[in-house]
């Protein structure tokens, strides 16, 4: 479509700035749309606020994580905007691979949305701006990250700050793992050795 | 931000060594030639008494396998640790701490004991054992620090845990033992 400046030099035939300015005659036909087909408002809803950064290479990763999940050819063939409905999911994978994903790694478009269809939502148990950080790592560059990420509990810090700490109780805890009947093994005790005094 | 040990020695060459070793692990601008590394490394055994433990290593290897060679070094280490007894400890830092001060004392580096699901770590910087007998030598010579933990442990009541090596030294004289079942 040829791109049209008569907005701009009308403003600048009076002295005023073009930059305010907004075109609503797509909006409008965007709601139009809305009502024609119920479908797209559907799907509009279902993404809602969320306009997720594309990430190229969540794909690979999730296939690296779940090798299972690649879905039918036809799902795979769906286009781009469809493949983020599965975004989602990348907040499933732990938050080391989510953060540090392998640069090796070639885009994958075969990831597809099927897995989404069956998992659980993500968003029940994650908070949307875990998932929204998770997804994107360059939300950071574009301002998104304005508030830290939600901790994720740590299972080995956990793990630690539930061990004891007086020395009986973690003697006891280590030597209790071990079966009661079982004997630990005696010392190695060194010996000379026949013609070696 | 880790602790820095510590030192104190009557040797002021030592402690800068130790205290150097300790901020070469986590600053990047201090030099990190092979040549400083390698003179830093030999330092961690006097040179009088250099050349001594690396004939003894030898003999030593000649005539035993390294298996008796280190139940050897372990009967060392205990017979070390007995003679360097640990007061009363009620928890396992008070226990790191009085373990350090016998290694600073004698300027044997320092440990850390960190306790894990199955086990206890213990990381022991940069012991000069390595530096005394040999890097040809770590497969025999690290059980001396194995004697002397299973003592130390065992005073304090972990006589039904064994300590065995998880690595052998590095070039810095650092070792990881474990505490286990």
């Amino acid at each position: 479509m040829k791109h049209s400046d008569d907005i701009v030099n009308l403003f600048q035939q009076f002295g005023g700035k073009a930059g305010p300015y907004q075109e609503l005659a797509r909006q409008q036909e965007h709601k139009l749309s809305g009502e024609r087909w119920p479908l797209v408002s559907a799907v509009r809803g279902a993404v809602g606020d969320d306009v997720p950064a594309v990430d190229r290479r969540a794909g690979p990763t999730l296939a690296a994580v779940n090798p299972h999940s690649q879905g039918p050819a036809a799902v795979r063939a769906e286009p781009a905007s469809w493949a983020q409905r599965s975004a989602p999911l990348a907040a499933e994978i732990p938050a080391a691979v989510v953060a540090a994903p392998s640069p090796a790694l070639a885009p994958a478009p075969a990831m597809a949305a099927a897995p989404a269809l069956t998992a659980t939502p993500v968003t029940d148990r994650l908070p949307l701006s875990a998932a929204l950080f998770a997804r994107s790592p360059l939300a950071g560059l574009a301002g998104l990250r304005t508030t830290a990420a939600p901790a994720l509990p740590d299972p080995t810090a956990m793990q630690q700050a539930a061990l004891p700490m007086d020395l009986p109780s973690v003697f006891a805890r280590l030597g209790g793992a071990a079966a009661p009947a079982e004997t630990a093994p005696p010392p190695a005790t060194w010996q000379p050795r026949k013609g070696h005094p | 931000m880790r602790r820095t040990p510590e030192i104190h020695t009557r040797r002021p060459l030592m402690r800068a060594r130790c205290l150097l070793l300790h901020a070469m692990s986590h600053t990047a601008s201090l030099p990190t030639s092979p040549e400083i590394a390698q003179h830093l490394v030999q330092q961690q055994c006097a040179a009088q008494w250099r050349g001594f433990f690396q004939a003894l290593a030898a003999e030593f290897a000649a005539a035993l396998p390294p298996e008796d060679l280190r139940a050897l070094m372990a009967r060392v280490g205990a017979r070390f640790a007995a003679e360097h007894p640990l007061p009363a400890c009620a928890t396992l830092d008070e226990l790191q701490g009085h373990m350090t001060q016998v290694w600073e004392r004698i300027d044997w580096g320092w440990v850390r004991l960190s306790q894990e699901v199955a086990h206890v770590d213990i990381q022991h910087s940069v012991s000069p054992v390595s530096a005394a007998f040999g890097p040809d030598h770590a497969q025999w010579s690290g059980g001396f620090l194995e004697g002397v933990y299973q003592v130390w442990f065992e005073q304090a009541g972990a006589g039904q845990l064994k300590v065995s090596e998880a690595a052998p030294a590095d070039a810095w004289g650092c070792v990881h033992l474990q505490l286990t079942r």
